[in-house]
């Protein structure tokens, strides 16, 4: 929803338009008056925003050429020019069109400017001083180009033709879908014949003076596109006036209105509803209004926007501090919930304690002490099976004698001595020893002599020792003659009187039976 | 000419009301928050109250079993004096006795100083410490088969915690025949006695030191 004032110098017409079109909301006259009138009208209405699209005779536009510039330099250059271009109005545009193709490559700028500031500076006066926000001051000629959709123009330049209220012509050379040039001609109130006349002839002054800027080129017919009501279509259609250098596509202002959306357009000649429908249809910035008119407009959308932050802090605020409190209801029931689960898990424990002699914590080191003392009486040191396979195999070996026994338990197998875990830094270890290693030292008694037999008994005992059960390994240490390759031997015959000894070493390891005492 | 004019005037107003619905905005906000994270740690003090509440409960019912199932045993080894200071007194007179009984030749013993020892396996206790005195052991016999007699005595007397753990036998005799009136082997034994020590009266090891 906007509010569109239109302007044409005689009159002024308030629209207010939506996506489907326009509707008249006052007409008024261009005097201090009808400025009055107007401002009550919109004051009543709660003071909207409005756009005022002008559409005045005394509106100029030139195409200058400029040093291709940037940024803030750009814009000083071109405000200064438009400045110096039009002294004596401070309503003025300019718009860069393009840029030479040779040379220095200068910026084609188009400048326009509502030459008499009369028409338009105390109605915007009388606007700021009842507070009425002003969008800004466009020009219908620069928004022409939106037609251009409707009409479906197929060459590069075109002449589009409009007719405003109070007797004006509107001419809008337009190239390339850009607007190069505008005019509004003065035309009476005439048939649709005279219509017919006072365009070919109005299309023909145009041209030629198209020529003369160099904006069009002479030898080719300009295509004139006109917006009228049915009457002077049919009129167009049924007098051509066609000529070489003129080709006129009538076509109707209703039929392109709802082409481009305003869908229950009037059959009438007057085009200004259908521009002031288009203006609000795209973001559009101002074209004319100097920043002091628009002091209102600023106001109003910053007074919008800090409205608009309000309503969504708040409703942010709201939101986030509801989810924040249902968060925290469903915290306070599951809490309940597990509080309901705690009072009855601390009923099970008085019950559960109320018979104990000792409390929980004095039951887990009563079992800690028991676990320690099984695992210190597990693998007792079982001499008793030791003596017994000592005894049987030293029984079955009447001729060897035990000179020496020594044995210890240990956690490891291999061990040749029995640990005493002192080594280790901080308290010894104690470890459980599952192996009993023993070495037996001993002799073959009235030794005659005959190392072969000696270690074929010895071996014999070996053999014995190592089927018997838990024997985990029985081997020779020593014999009474070594043999082996990797070491010196020395001997001979004894003499008379002299004994020769056979002294053997023997390891056996036995595995202890893990049964506590 | 500033390219943005606004009536600052008018706009005092509704930036009073911004200012004011982000004050109450923040207000609120920090209030519901406040509200969340007060039931949140409520209900986490909920859940360590279940969690403790089901602990004690479990630890209660597991107190009930292994009284049922040990208390027996721990009460027998805290006659044998195991748990506890060590019964040095009785360790000797079980020794001795034993080796009156067994008319031993002769019997000396040199027991050390207390150590303090871990148990593999039972590194991480949190009730008790365990200690350790190694004892020498000299014995003259008449036969090696007295040794197995005597601790075998020693055991079935049950005297406290110990691990015999290694001995050393010789013959005494030399190259005359066996006496039967005195000794004809020696042995030389070591026993490791065990004791253990509530850790809130145990003396500090090195380590704690």
């Amino acid at each position: 929803m906007a509010q569109i004032l239109y302007i044409n110098g005689q009159s002024m017409t308030l629209y207010r338009t939506d996506a489907k079109g326009a509707v008249v909301q006052g007409r008024f006259g261009c005097d201090d008056a009808s400025y009055r009138a107007l401002t009550e009208h919109l004051t009543r209405a709660g003071s909207p925003p409005v756009s005022v699209l002008v559409d005045l005779i005394e509106e100029e536009f030139r195409e200058e050429t400029l040093p291709h510039t940037l940024g803030r330099d750009r814009q000083n250059l071109l405000t200064r020019q438009a400045a110096k271009l039009f002294r004596a109005t401070p309503f003025r545009y300019f718009r860069v069109v393009g840029r030479q193709r040779e040379g220095r490559r200068d910026d084609r700028i188009l400048f326009s400017a509502l030459t008499n500031r009369d028409n338009i500076e105390p109605l915007l006066a009388v606007l700021s001083e009842a507070a009425i926000p002003v969008k800004g001051v466009y020009s219908l000629p620069i928004i022409t180009r939106r037609l251009l959709k409707a009409l479906a123009v197929k060459t590069d330049s075109a002449l589009i033709v409009t007719e405003q209220p109070d007797g004006g012509l509107r001419e809008t050379f337009v190239r390339k879908g850009r607007v190069y040039f505008s005019r509004l001609a003065p035309i009476g109130d005439g048939s649709a014949t005279d219509y017919c006349r006072i365009l070919a002839a109005e299309a023909q002054k145009t041209r030629r003076y198209l020529n003369s800027l160099r904006l069009f080129p002479p030898n080719q017919p300009l295509e004139v596109y006109t917006l009228c009501d049915g009457a002077r279509v049919e009129a167009l259609q049924d007098a051509p006036i066609d000529t070489d250098d003129i080709h006129i596509y009538p076509i109707t202002l209703s039929h392109a209105a709802q082409l481009l959306g305003f869908s229950d357009h009037a059959d009438t000649r007057f085009s200004d509803a259908l521009f002031s429908y288009l203006l609000p249809k795209r973001v559009t910035q101002n074209h004319y209004a100097p920043t002091a008119f628009l002091r209102h407009w600023h106001t109003y959308l910053a007074k919008t926007g800090l409205a608009a932050a309000a309503w969504l802090v708040a409703v942010g605020a709201i939101t986030l501090s509801g989810m924040n409190m249902v968060d925290g209801q469903l915290l306070e029931r599951e809490t309940r919930q597990l509080d309901q689960l705690s009072l009855k898990a601390s009923d099970d424990y008085q019950r559960a304690t109320q018979n104990l002699p000792i409390t929980p914590d004095e039951a887990v080191a009563m079992r800690e002490a028991l676990q320690m003392a099984d695992k210190l009486s597990a693998y007792p040191a079982d001499i008793k099976q030791l003596f017994s396979l000592l005894g049987t195999g030293f029984g079955n070996q009447p001729s060897f004698a035990m000179d020496k026994l020594s044995w210890f338990v240990t956690p490891d197998p291999d061990a040749q001595a029995a640990a005493d875990g002192s080594q280790s830094k901080g308290p010894a270890q104690v470890t459980e020893a599952p192996f009993l290693v023993s070495n037996i030292r001993a002799h073959v008694r009235g030794f005659n002599g005959s190392y072969r037999q000696a270690h074929e008994q010895i071996a014999r005992m070996v053999r014995w020792l190592s089927t018997q059960p838990r024997v985990r390994s029985a081997k020779v240490i020593s014999e009474p003659l070594n043999t082996r390759a990797d070491s010196d031997l020395r001997g001979g015959i004894a003499t008379k009187g002299d004994r020769e000894t056979a002294k053997f070493e023997l390891r056996i390891v036995l595995e202890l039976e893990n049964a506590p005492v | 000419m500033r390219p943005f004019e606004a009536d600052t005037q008018a706009l005092k107003r509704p930036a009073l009301m911004l200012m004011m619905v982000a004050v109450i905005a923040a207000a609120v906000l920090w209030s519901s928050q406040h509200y969340k994270a007060t039931r949140v740690a409520a209900l986490q003090q909920s859940r360590a109250n279940l969690s403790m509440a089901r602990d004690n409960y479990r630890q209660a019912v597991e107190a009930d079993s292994i009284l049922r199932t040990s208390q027996q045993r721990y009460r027998q080894l805290r006659q044998r004096g195991f748990v506890g200071d060590e019964p040095r007194l009785l360790w000797i007179e079980s020794l001795r006795t034993t080796g009156r009984e067994h008319h031993l030749y002769n019997l000396q013993y040199n027991l050390h100083q207390r150590q303090p020892v871990q148990l593999t396996g039972l590194e991480s206790a949190e009730h008790y410490q365990l200690y350790t005195s190694t004892m020498q052991l000299q014995l003259d016999l008449a036969h090696e088969v007295d040794l197995l007699r005597y601790f075998n005595d020693l055991g079935q007397r049950r005297p406290a915690v110990y691990q015999l753990r290694g001995c050393t036998v010789k013959p005494l005799f030399g190259n005359d025949a066996i006496a039967l009136d005195k000794a004809n082997v020696g042995a030389n034994c070591e026993l490791r006695w065990y004791t253990v020590k509530d850790l809130a009266s145990a003396e500090p090891t090195e380590d704690s030191l």
